[in-house]
Order: C-alpha cells, then sequence, then structure tokens
C-alpha cells in the first residue's frame, strides 16, 4: 500500500454545541482527525455520536441550533469554519462533495435526474451546455449507469434505489472534489446492491485519487473500504488507527466491545457479549471518561476526566487509560505484536 | 458481563421528565405560543360568561333582565342612568346603570347579550359536537375499510330500504312492506344450494366504501352551507335545537376528511397491525388505538369551527332566521340595532365587537393548537 | 416437501405451496392487468424451540410471507398449516382464538407502539384478549416487563420516553402477552443500534430456551440470521431458492444467488482484500415475473434451459435443498 502522506483535511480540536431545551449539548468534544489525498478514510460510531454533525460542519450544513465552540477545520490549508456563505458555496461542491444516505428524499423528485447533476457544473464552472450534458453522460458511464443517454431524462422515482445512490455519486463528483463525504451512503440499500456502490466507490476512488471520508455504523462496511478509522463515542474520538490494526487489537473497551457483540456463525452457541446501559444523552453526559458508566475496565481515575490520548504507534491511538493492555496477549500488558508479525486478515 | 448487567433497567437518560403527565404536556404546549394562551383565556372568560348569563338571565325574577321592556327608556346609551321617575323598584337595572345601553324597546342590552352570550355557546359547541361526530364516525369508516368493495347485494338492499321508507312516506304500506323483506329473503335464497350459482352475482364488489363515502362528502361540499342551511331552517319549525343540528349535519366534511386521511397513514403502521394480530376486534381497533392518533387535526378544526358555528348563528339570526324572538341572540341584536345604526350606535358595536372578538380568540387559540399539537407529533 | 431434521418433535407450522399475488389495476374500471407475485409457491417447516432464518433482499417477499402466515393478508393459494388446522381462508372471527398462538415483532420501534398508550395499556390489550380480570392483568404486564429486562414500574410511561432498544423489548413483550407459540420476527434489529443489537438478540435466545419459543426469524442481515438459526431459507422473488442447516449454507452455499449474496456481506474477517466482483444488477420487481428461472436476470450461470420452464427445489444432501439445476 503506496504512503499516503500528503494531508487534505485536518481537523484540530473541535466543539460543536447545541442549544436545546434541555440546555447546552455537547454533540461534538475535541475531535481530531486528518484525511491524507487519496485516502479512504470511516468515520465509525452509532447514532448520536456525533458523526454526522462533525462532517456538516466542514460544510457549513449546521442547522443554528448549532454552535461551533472552538477548533478548525482546513482544507489544503484554507480553513473552513466561519467562511461566510460565499466562499462556503465555492467549496461546496467543488471541493468537498456530499453523498447522503437517503436517496429518493436527496433527489429532488420533480427535476430530472440529468438536470440535477448538471447542476453543480453550471454553478461552478463556466461551460456551456452541450459540453454539461457530455459530461453528465460520462459521469453516468462512470458510475456504472446503464444506456445513460437515456437515463438523463428519467426522473428519480423512475430509478431503482440503486441507481439513485449512484446519481448521487455521480452529483458529488461532477466537479472533481478532493474530498467526497458519504454519510452512511448503502445503509438504506439492498446488501448485493451495497456491494456494487462499494466497488463503485473503491474504483472511482482509485481512478481520480479522490479521498473519501466515510461515516458509517457498520464495522463490517468500514473494514472493507477504508485504509483508516477513526471511532467515535458521545462526542469524542476514542480510537483511530489503520483498519487491520485496529480489528485485530481494539485498545478502547468501546471497539472492543463492539466487536465482541457482532454476531457471526463463527460466534454460534455462545452468548454475544453485550455492552450494558445506553449511549449517554449528550445534554448530560457523564463527568470524565463518557464510556465509564458502561467500561467493564472502568477504575476510579476514569471518573475524574476525560482521558488523553494514547499513542500506540504507527498511527494507532486510545483515549483510555488501560489503552496498554492488549486483549491479543492479556498476560502482558504494554507488549505490542512487532510490525512484521502482524497478520494482516484477507 | 453478567446477567444483571446484560438485562437494562429502563431509566431513560436523566434529562426527561420522569412520567410526564397529561398536565404538564398541556402546559409545554402553551410556553412558547402566547397566542394561543390569550386565546385559550378568553375562551374560558366566555365559557363562564355564558353560563354565569344563564343563571343571571333565566328564571321569572332574574337579575339581569333581557325582557323587561321600558318604553321611556328607549334607545339610551351605555352607562347612562335611567330617566328619574320613570321606573319602578323592580324595573331597575342592577348598578343603577345600563351598562351597555337599551335597545329599541328599553330592554337592557347588558342582559341581553349575557342571555344570548348562552345561545351562542350552545349553537357553537352542540353543532360542533356533531360536525365531529359525524365527521369521526364516516372518515374512520372510509379511512379503515377504504378498499373493501360494497358488493352488489348490499347496494340492492340498500335501495330496498330506501324505496321501502319512500312508499312509507307516500302511504303504499303494502309496498314498502314488500320491499323492507326483500333484503332478508334475498339473504335466505342464497342458502338454497341450487340458487348460489345465479345469485353469484350478488357477490360481485361496486365501489369500494371509499368512494360512496368521499363522494357523499364531494356532494355535501356542493351545496354553499349557508344557502342549505337557510333554506332547511326556512322550511323547519324555528328553534334552537333546530338550527344546531342543521348547522352540524352540513359542516362534518372537513372533519371526515382529516380523520380519513389520518386513518390512511395509520392504517399501515406497525402498532395497527399488531393490535390486529392480537386479535383485537376491529371496532376497539378503530375508537381506542387509532383514534387518539387521528385526533389532533380534528381538535384543531373543531375550534375554529365552534366560531364558524357562531358567526353562522349569528347570521341567521340577523336574517329572521335564528331562534325566534323574545330570545336574545348576539345576532337579533345586531339585527335590532341596524335600523338605529345613527341614532344608537352601540346597538350594533357591542354585539358585533362581541362576536368579532370571541371569533378571533377561537380562531388564535386553534391557530395555536394546530402549532403546539404538529411538532410534539413529529416527536413522537 | 421440505422436512426438518427429525431430531425435534413434529413442526408447528407447516406452510405448502403459499402464495400471495396481488391484483394490479388500471384504468377506469379497475380492470386487472398484472399480477405482483410477492410470493409464490413457498414450502416449509417450523418446529419448537427451534429458528427458521429467512433471508433476502427487499422484493423478495418475506414481509409479504410473513403477513400471509399470521393471516393479517388473505392468500392466492396454498396452505399455512398450524398444529394441524389449516388456517388459510378462515375469516377473521374463526381466526380469533388462533391469534393467541402465533405473534410477530416488528422492525421499526417507532412505529410498532402506540405513541397515545402508555406500554403498560399496550402489553394489557393482548391480556384482554385472553379474558383476564383486569388486576390479573395488572400483575402480569408487572411480570412480562422484568422478563423483557424492563423494570415493572415503568408501565405508566409514553412509547417516546423509552430508546430504541426498550421499545424493541416492549414489543416483545407485547407479543409473549398471550402466551404464543411461534413467534415471527420481522427484522427486529435493523433499526438499533449495534451494541443494542446484541442484548436483543441475547434476550430472544433467552426467551426461546425457557419458553420454547419457535421463531421465523426474517432479517436482510447475513451474520445474525448465521448466528440465531437452525435453519435458513433463502427467498429470491417470491419463492425459496435453497433451504439448509445454517451450518451447512454457510460453509458451502450451493445456489448462485445464495453465493453471491454471503459473498457481498461486508465482514470483518474478510477485511479489504477480500472483496469479490459483486452481483451485478438491481433487485428486479415481482410484478409479472418471467417464466424460467426467477434469477435469470442476474444468474452468472444462465443458459437457455433456464428460460424456458420453472426450476423445482431438488434435495443436494438429505437436509439440502436447492432451486438450480445446474448445481444439483
Amino acid at each position: 500500500m503506496e504512503l499516503k502522506t500528503e494531508t487534505l483535511l485536518s481537523v484540530a480540536d473541535l466543539h460543536i454545541t447545541f442549544r436545546t431545551l434541555a440546555g447546552p449539548a455537547r454533540a461534538v468534544e475535541g475531535v481530531s482527525l486528518g484525511v491524507c489525498r487519496g485516502e479512504t478514510v470511516a468515520l465509525v460510531g452509532e447514532s448520536g455520536c456525533g458523526k454526522s454533525v462533525t462532517a456538516l460542519s466542514f460544510l457549513g450544513l449546521l442547522p443554528r441550533a448549532a454552535v461551533i465552540e472552538q477548533g478548525s477545520a482546513s482544507l489544503g490549508g484554507v480553513e473552513l469554519l466561519g467562511l461566510d456563505e460565499e466562499e462556503l458555496r465555492k467549496i461546496r461542491g467543488r471541493r468537498i462533495s456530499m453523498v447522503f444516505q437517503e436517496p429518493l428524499t436527496s433527489l429532488n423528485p420533480v427535476f430530472k435526474v440529468g438536470d440535477q447533476i448538471g447542476e453543480a457544473i453550471r454553478v461552478h464552472e463556466a461551460v456551456d451546455e452541450d459540453e454539461i450534458r457530455r459530461r453528465v453522460v460520462t459521469l453516468l458511464r462512470d458510475v456504472g449507469i446503464p444506456n445513460p443517454e437515456e437515463r438523463l431524462d428519467d426522473y428519480p422515482h423512475q430509478l431503482s434505489g440503486g441507481q439513485r445512490q449512484r446519481v448521487m455519486i455521480a452529483m458529488a463528483l461532477s466537479c472533481n472534489p478532493e474530498l467526497m463525504i458519504a454519510d452512511e451512503p448503502t445503509t438504506a440499500l439492498d446488501v448485493t446492491v451495497q456491494a456494487q456502490i462499494l466497488a463503485l466507490m473503491r474504483s472511482l476512488q482509485e481512478e481520480r485519487r479522490m479521498s473519501i471520508l466515510y461515516i458509517t455504523h457498520d464495522l463490517g462496511v468500514v473494514s472493507q473500504v477504508a485504509e483508516r478509522v477513526y471511532v467515535m463515542y458521545a462526542g469524542m474520538i476514542v480510537e483511530e488507527g489503520r483498519t487491520p490494526t485496529l480489528f485485530e487489537d481494539p485498545r478502547h473497551p468501546y471497539t472492543q466491545g463492539l466487536l465482541a457483540s457482532l454476531p457471526s456463525r463463527g460466534k454460534r452457541g455462545r452468548r454475544l457479549s453485550s455492552i450494558a446501559g445506553h449511549v449517554p444523552d449528550p445534554a448530560c453526559k457523564p463527568v470524565g471518561c463518557p464510556f465509564h458508566p458502561r467500561c467493564p475496565k472502568a477504575m476510579d481515575p476514569c471518573t475524574a476526566s476525560v482521558p488523553t490520548m494514547i499513542d500506540l504507534g504507527d498511527g494507532h491511538q486510545a483515549r483510555c487509560l488501560r489503552a496498554h493492555e492488549s486483549a491479543l496477549n492479556p498476560a502482558e500488558p504494554g507488549q505490542r505484536p512487532a510490525d512484521g508479525d502482524r497478520r494482516v486478515k484477507g | 458481563m453478567s446477567e444483571a448487567q446484560n438485562t437494562c433497567q429502563a431509566d431513560p437518560p436523566a434529562a426527561v421528565p420522569a412520567g410526564e403527565g397529561r398536565i404538564e404536556a398541556f402546559r409545554r404546549m402553551f410556553q412558547g405560543n402566547r397566542m394561543a394562551f390569550a386565546g385559550l383565556v378568553v375562551f374560558l372568560a366566555f365559557f363562564l360568561t355564558a353560563f354565569a348569563g344563564l343563571f343571571l338571565t333565566s328564571g321569572s325574577d332574574p337579575v339581569f333582565d333581557p325582557a323587561q321592556v321600558r318604553l321611556e327608556n328607549k334607545l339610551r346609551p351605555p352607562l347612562s342612568v335611567p330617566f328619574a321617575g320613570t321606573l319602578e323598584e323592580d324595573a331597575r337595572p342592577p348598578f343603577g346603570v345600563f351598562l351597555l345601553g337599551t335597545d329599541d324597546l328599553g330592554r337592557d342590552v347588558f342582559a341581553r347579550m349575557l342571555q344570548g352570550a348562552w345561545v351562542s355557546l350552545t349553537v357553537g359547541f352542540v353543532a360542533v359536537g356533531i360536525a365531529v361526530a359525524v365527521g369521526i364516525l364516516l372518515g374512520g369508516i372510509a379511512g379503515y375499510f377504504g378498499s373493501n368493495r360494497v358488493q352488489v347485494g348490499e347496494v340492492l338492499w340498500a335501495c330496498a330500504w330506501a324505496g321501502a321508507l319512500l312508499a312509507f312516506a307516500q302511504g303504499a304500506g303494502r309496498l314498502a312492506l314488500g320491499l323492507f323483506f326483500a333484503g332478508p329473503v334475498i339473504l335466505l335464497l342464497r342458502r338454497l344450494r341450487f340458487l348460489r350459482g345465479p345469485l353469484r352475482f350478488l357477490e360481485r364488489g361496486t365501489f369500494s366504501v371509499d368512494t360512496l363515502v368521499m363522494r357523499l362528502v364531494d356532494i355535501m361540499l356542493c351545496f354553499p352551507s349557508f344557502f342549505l342551511i337557510l333554506t332547511v331552517v326556512a322550511l323547519l319549525p324555528a328553534s334552537m335545537y333546530n338550527i344546531m343540528i342543521v348547522i352540524g349535519l352540513t359542516s362534518w366534511m372537513g372533519t371526515a376528511r382529516f380523520v380519513r386521511a389520518e386513518f390512511l397513514s395509520l392504517r399501515e403502521q406497525d402498532f395497527v397491525t399488531a393490535a390486529r394480530a392480537l386479535g383485537i376486534g376491529t371496532w376497539r381497533i378503530i375508537f381506542r388505538h387509532m383514534m387518539p392518533n387521528a385526533i389532533a387535526p380534528v381538535l384543531v378544526s373543531a375550534t375554529i369551527g365552534i366560531a364558524t358555528a357562531i358567526l353562522t348563528e349569528a347570521g341567521l339570526s340577523f336574517l329572521g332566521f335564528g331562534v325566534p324572538p323574545p330570545h336574545a341572540t348576539w345576532g337579533n341584536i345586531l339585527s335590532d340595532g341596524k335600523n338605529f345604526i345613527f341614532d344608537a350606535p352601540w346597538l350594533t358595536f357591542v354585539p358585533g365587537v362581541a362576536i368579532l372578538i370571541v371569533v378571533l380568540c377561537f380562531n388564535l387559540f386553534g391557530e395555536g393548537l394546530r402549532e403546539a399539537l404538529n411538532p410534539k407529533l413529529r416527536e413522537r | 416437501m421440505i422436512r426438518t431434521p427429525a431430531t425435534e418433535t413434529a413442526p408447528i407450522l407447516k406452510v405448502n405451496d403459499l402464495r400471495v399475488h396481488f391484483p394490479v389495476r388500471r384504468g377506469f374500471l379497475q380492470r386487472v392487468r398484472g399480477w405482483i407475485k410477492a410470493v409464490d409457491g413457498v414450502d416449509f417447516e417450523v418446529c419448537r424451540g427451534r429458528t427458521l432464518g429467512l433471508v433476502g433482499e427487499s422484493g423478495c417477499g418475506k414481509s409479504t410471507l410473513a403477513r400471509a402466515v399470521l393471516g393479517l393478508l388473505s392468500a392466492s393459494g396454498g396452505s399455512v398449516v398450524y398444529r394441524g388446522r389449516d388456517m388459510t381462508g378462515l375469516s377473521e372471527k374463526e381466526m380469533r382464538p388462533y391469534r393467541r398462538e402465533l405473534q410477530m415483532i416488528f422492525q421499526d420501534p417507532y412505529g410498532s407502539l402506540n405513541p397515545r398508550m402508555t406500554i403498560g395499556q399496550s402489553i394489557e390489550e393482548g391480556l384482554r384478549t385472553v379474558g383476564m380480570e383486569r388486576r390479573e392483568r395488572k400483575a402480569r404486564v408487572g411480570e412480562l416487563l422484568e422478563q423483557v429486562g424492563l423494570a415493572a414500574v415503568n408501565e405508566d410511561r409514553y412509547p417516546h420516553e423509552f430508546s430504541g432498544g426498550q421499545r424493541q423489548r416492549v414489543g416483545i413483550a407485547r407479543a409473549l402477552s398471550v402466551g404464543p407459540s411461534l413467534v415471527i420476527c420481522d427484522e427486529p434489529i435493523s433499526a438499533l443500534d449495534v451494541s443494542i443489537q446484541a442484548q436483543i438478540i441475547n434476550l430472544l435466545n433467552d426467551l426461546q430456551e425457557s419458553l420454547g419459543l419457535a421463531y421465523l426469524f426474517i432479517s436482510h442481515d447475513l451474520n445474525v440470521v448465521g448466528y440465531l438459526s437452525h435453519d435458513v431459507a433463502v427467498m429470491y422473488l417470491g419463492q425459496i431458492v435453497e433451504y439448509a442447516p445454517a451450518e451447512a449454507l454457510y460453509a458451502a452455499p450451493r445456489h448462485p444467488y445464495s453465493k453471491a449474496l454471503l459473498a457481498a456481506v461486508p465482514t470483518i474477517e474478510k477485511g479489504r482484500e477480500g472483496f469479490v466482483r459483486p452481483l451485478g444488477g438491481d433487485v428486479p420487481s415481482p410484478m409479472d415475473p418471467p417464466p424460467g428461472c426467477r434469477f435469470q436476470g442476474r444468474c452468472p450461470l444462465v443458459e437457455d434451459r433456464c428460460r424456458e420452464a420453472p426450476v423445482t427445489l431438488e434435495a443436494v444432501a438429505p437436509d439440502h435443498l436447492v432451486r438450480c439445476w445446474k448445481v444439483l
């Protein structure tokens, strides 16, 4: 795997709070992440962990009740937070584009598909109509829609779910963005269609050297598409690292709990371990580590303050006071398998 | 992980108030909505006034007498004192002042307004009550049974009974009786094996229940309602009850549509399927499970409907088709006053402003309810 | 006829050649123009204490099948036999006593509870139909809530005060209230968070052990089905294309669709390199399916013979049936 080091998106210490009737809800607390050029990075977490809010903040699409308290997010050196509408509009669709979860509601039902795809081109580039049409046809072909010249004039309801999602991807690609943010793009799709879309995104990314920030709750999908993973819980990044490392040797109890609770046929006959309790409400998070009420490894210091990220080498970090304890070698905390011996599951 | 930790005790996040009762929910509804609250306050004030009015103006020797004629004191302005020496003890107004003046027969306008308030209130609520009842019933049936088709046999049966009714009205007793029993007879005949084949056409579906009810709604909507009410009221003997019933029976259509729309979407919800799967009876599902969820738009339109009913009654009274004199209604007073608009403008202003305030406040209350109920529904 | 392994007692539910066809009406006179063959000849059995997993993608007819088995939709053909009694064609009234034997839990925890009734009332409704007295009902509601892992004091709370996982538990309690023998689980965990899914799966397993419940577990999530089920049936466009014990199916699927389905599921074991060329085409519509094999549009092994005549289920092993003549 080629080393990808040129940083494209850099987020540092992002804090986003929502004003609610029940008081301020700290949806995102101290999130720092980075995406390099040509890399696929996954942001994983369950509902309410703040992953979508984080992504929306880059494009200035947060609802009015949300306040960015502090932090920065920069794309290729340009600061994104705090830009005015005019500046943001130049970035949206052109440098960063977004693919949403539900293609039926993300596409405008009263406009033809071809028009919707061409709209971004029309807004961002000064090209004539024929050229736009040609590019839209090319895009539709690139995303794998058969007979693109005819599909141009279809309305969204005439297409299947998989095709609609491909149209959304085509829209996101239309101005050759540097970064594509995909927010649960395959959650609403059937398994075989999901596989097609994932394959499509991989091939597109390789062709165009585009970075993808993949937001999902599905760990299986993450393991198939992402090179690096960030795990979010209650508005914080609790673990990050290269995908194979993270899945083989998770160091944060939340990641460990999640992986252990996934059902698979390999676990038949054995009781699934589950994480007790429930995700905390953002308006009233516990003091200290947000996971400690549910954590089987919680200790007293965990309730005092939020742990800092502990570096475990090779980009693997975990926000846990017991991050050095590896589940692989429980008798020898602090020892990590050497780079050379690490088996890459394939 | 131990058993106890695996099963989660249901303590919802602390932010949610424990066991939020109906009262708190009600109070929270009006928290952000001043208009609705003001509307509610006036609504309650109106209610109390009308009740008080009923007691204060009825009986043989009421506190405020709406029927007392004082010809020497006719057309007196509000807050004026009766002319000295013109009135006996019992004819004096309470507080010694004509609070809202007198009309052309010297009757105390304030007393008449109080009496009229009760009429307006009753007409408003009862008429809307009837409209809502009919609307809910028909809307619920159309929404729940919508796609069921009415069978040919059932249509014929209905026609036979309608025919029987007509025949009875015309005095053709025997024909009526024959038509009346035609239905059950055919039902019995179908049990006979050899007739079952040829009579199969009776089981064929025709139009759906939904179509039936909706076309009935369309038909009723074709009539300009005020003129329909006017016509019916002109034909029937004049009484408050007739008016209430007629207004009620001509304004159920909106409610029916709302309820039908809600039912159509509720029918697809899983909790209705679950209720059917549990074996709960159809009528219980409709009234106990689905109806409470469909009520919200009905409440809103009912509130605004009360205002409309009050206006309609006032209009009818103004035209002379309302509650017969000497019973006062706000429309009546307005009507009497129109002849004296330059001499005694208070006779038109007082009831006019009262109607305006009540109708406005009901409308505001209804709007406020709609706003308050909607986001809450979306929350759920 | 499909047979389950003879280790258990006789099956409590037998479905034979079940068909559910919906007419498509067009035009002013609402003439029937075509048929949506949502379920088109399905056979299976479910035994006491065992779980039959039903997998398939959207449009395969699994939800329609569930509702037809419960009698909530009328079948167009075939039979559903519960403990020897044929339930197809019964009227609502005749069905009523059987309703308590067959229950269902639903996918959407937000739509499956009446928002205007407390959870206690929702559960009580079932108890009313079995004719329990008021005091008994209250006590039983408390028992049921405890059984699914919720504190009994919550019976006066409204659904919106609970989380998705908790609501799903209430749904399970409601289904259990009438004492069923078979529970159809229609995607009960797809709408829940990953960490909660495991809790509900464990609960379902526990209840199966303690109450001897039979489950018909419908899901598109092959991992969960692989974990929970004893036997698995794979559905495609209204028909079962493969039927086998779970281990056999997952270890060695035979039908091209089953293979493609299992290959398409992203699992952690496979990782990034385990990426297989996915199955092409879209999930087709069940309206007026073509003659011959239903999978002809997307099958990598398709031949002319596949398009001519319908394919039947044949056994490749004693308990393993496949609807494809090419892999026999």
